[in-house]
């Protein structure tokens, strides 16, 4: 872990033990989830470990709490571990750390601001994408690039956050804005943004991030709908590999909206990514997309099936090459509320959902079947 | 033979009797979920807001109010996922369903965002905790159809209920 992780999870360590032996009982929320996944994969690509002979890389632990300290001013936090295979390792960090002060708060409408390590909320799964209870599926559609290094941009960011919403007779209406501090990146992470094949060696920082999502609800959420933004550079110092000193400019925009009935949801993402690179020889810009449709079909409350078409294409200028469709079906059981067990068939014709770290050696093949079942436990 | 008798009517007579009892369970005065309208409960010493109506109940409930307007905290209680009146609370008074509210909590709680409602097994428990909690707002089962949406619990006020609001 490296220091600043190391000094956040003291601060939360330290923030947590003041807010139970300080506070009332109902002014601290403890909270925690675990979950452990097993991946087999047909077609000769691994996910998440050596899945083409059945792999247990892939579980998520987290523990957190936060602490009202008065009317204004509440604490959050929470550490997680995470292990995916090759692109993730299972080391504890600091997931979130935040202070959020309600600076105004009228009968139908408030304004916050939290200063620390904010979730970024970026279409509807990014804030809450390590927790089984909140996907949708187990793995997530292609627009949160999970299979990439790319995702380590989204989670979270070391800043200042500003959000408020407004209910009206219309519905509700809520908005996020994080401006995050300039932050480093291990050469491992970048290599995995990157490719993952081991070119980038050297010093990465993340410059800037900013993140903004507007989002809209109608009353009692029949429907929702919301515009999620990115934008940032990462500057790279090589120091021995392929890849030359350069930088990376990435722009994401996403379209989310979702209509809830009683027992079926449908949702519909779309994102466009807008990257440029400038690292001499290898340089240029490219336009990626990611679209799905989901369909979430609650039989009973303990019972819900799944259904979803999801599309990318990895460069808009080379559509044949880089076109990948998964056809995802799942169902899911929740024998009580603390516990859920999913399982999911994603039929894949094409390789942006398989991390290129897991599969150092192989060519990646074009057709992958892929079975996951995951159980999970949250308090 | 006389065994065999014997045995004939021990079954009939646990026929008759397993005939009686559905008989007697069909004259109890079942309720259908459809019968178990909700009635919102209000701890007595809350000063509602002057607009109080059932978009100030869906902030409460969603957890995006968390102040009542002197300030006293919210402290929402709420009945588990399948009981009934919580499932006709979702429906009837926030016009959203059961799901939605609890993404909205699960929400909250993974992102530290906020503390969703508290869950109490039963209605007699949850009009127990309201009563003496300060601050506190949950629901129950509703008596008399023609009576308010919302009644005062606990204290001298347990009488109270204001003449019209905005469902």
């Amino acid at each position: 872990m490296n220091k600043p992780a190391i000094f956040i999870l003291r601060i939360t360590t330290l923030t947590l033990l003041l807010g139970v032996s300080g506070g009332h009982a109902d002014d601290f929320k403890w909270h925690g989830f675990a979950s452990q996944a097993y991946l087999y994969s047909t077609g000769g690509n691994n996910v998440y470990g050596e899945s083409t002979d059945g792999s247990t890389e892939f579980f998520e632990v987290g523990l957190g709490g936060q602490y009202q300290l008065n009317n204004s001013l509440h604490l959050a936090g929470q550490i997680l571990s995470r292990d995916a295979g090759a692109t993730d390792n299972g080391s504890i960090r600091a997931d979130y750390l935040y202070a959020d002060l309600r600076i105004a708060q009228l009968d139908e409408s408030a304004l916050g601001l939290r200063v620390g390590r904010v979730r970024n909320p970026f279409g509807f799964y990014n804030a809450t994408r390590d927790v089984l209870f909140t996907r949708p599926s187990i793995l997530l559609p292609q627009m949160y690039y999970d299979a990439t290094g790319v995702r380590e941009l989204f989670f979270s960011a070391d800043g200042v956050q500003l959000y408020g919403y407004w209910d009206h007779s219309g519905g509700t209406t809520s908005f996020t804005s994080t401006f995050g501090r300039n932050d480093t990146l291990s050469s491992k992470t970048f290599d995995n943004i990157v490719g993952g094949n081991g070119a980038a060696v050297g010093k990465a920082a993340l410059k800037n991030p900013i993140f903004a999502q507007l989002m809209h609800a109608s009353l009692g959420e029949q429907w929702k709908a919301g515009v999620s933004i990115l934008n940032t550079t990462l500057d790279f110092r090589a120091g021995g590999g392929l890849l030359p000193s350069g930088s990376l400019e990435a722009n994401v925009v996403a379209v989310s909206a979702q209509r809830n009935f009683a027992k079926l949801s449908v949702t519909a993402e779309y994102a466009l990514l807008t990257s440029s690179a400038n690292f001499g020889p290898f340089s240029g810009s490219m336009k990626s997309e990611s679209l799905y449709l989901q369909g979430e079909f609650r039989a009973t409350p303990r019972w819900t099936a799944l259904i979803r078409l999801d599309n990318q294409l990895g460069d808009r200028e080379r559509p044949n090459e880089t076109d990948t469709l998964i056809l995802t079906l799942g169902a899911r059981w929740a024998p009580a509320r603390n516990w859920q067990i999913a399982a999911e068939l994603h039929g894949m014709r094409g390789t942006a959902g398989i991390p290129r770290s897991d599969n150092p050696v192989n060519p990646l093949y074009a057709r992958t079947e892929l079975f996951v079942i995951m159980g999970g436990f949250r308090f | 033979m006389q065994s065999v008798g014997r045995s004939k009517s021990r079954q009939r007579a646990v026929a008759a009797a397993f005939l009686v009892a559905l008989l007697g369970m069909a004259a109890l005065p079942l309720h259908s979920a459809e019968d178990l309208d909700p009635q919102v409960i209000v701890h007595h010493g809350v000063d509602l807001p002057s607009n109080f109506s059932t978009s100030t109940l869906r902030a409460i409930f969603s957890g995006r109010m968390q102040r009542w307007p002197n300030g006293t905290r919210i402290k929402a209680f709420v009945l588990p996922h399948d009981h009934p009146i919580h499932q006709n609370f979702c429906r009837k008074v926030l016009r959203t369903f059961p799901y939605v509210l609890q993404q909205q909590w699960d929400q909250q709680t993974f992102t530290g965002s906020g503390i969703p409602p508290v869950e109490i097994a039963t209605t007699y428990q949850l009009h127990k905790l309201v009563s003496s909690t300060p601050g506190a707002i949950g629901y129950g089962r509703k008596h008399n159809s023609s009576g308010s949406w919302i009644q005062f619990v606990g204290g001298e006020s347990a009488q109270h209920t204001p003449g019209a609001l905005p469902f």
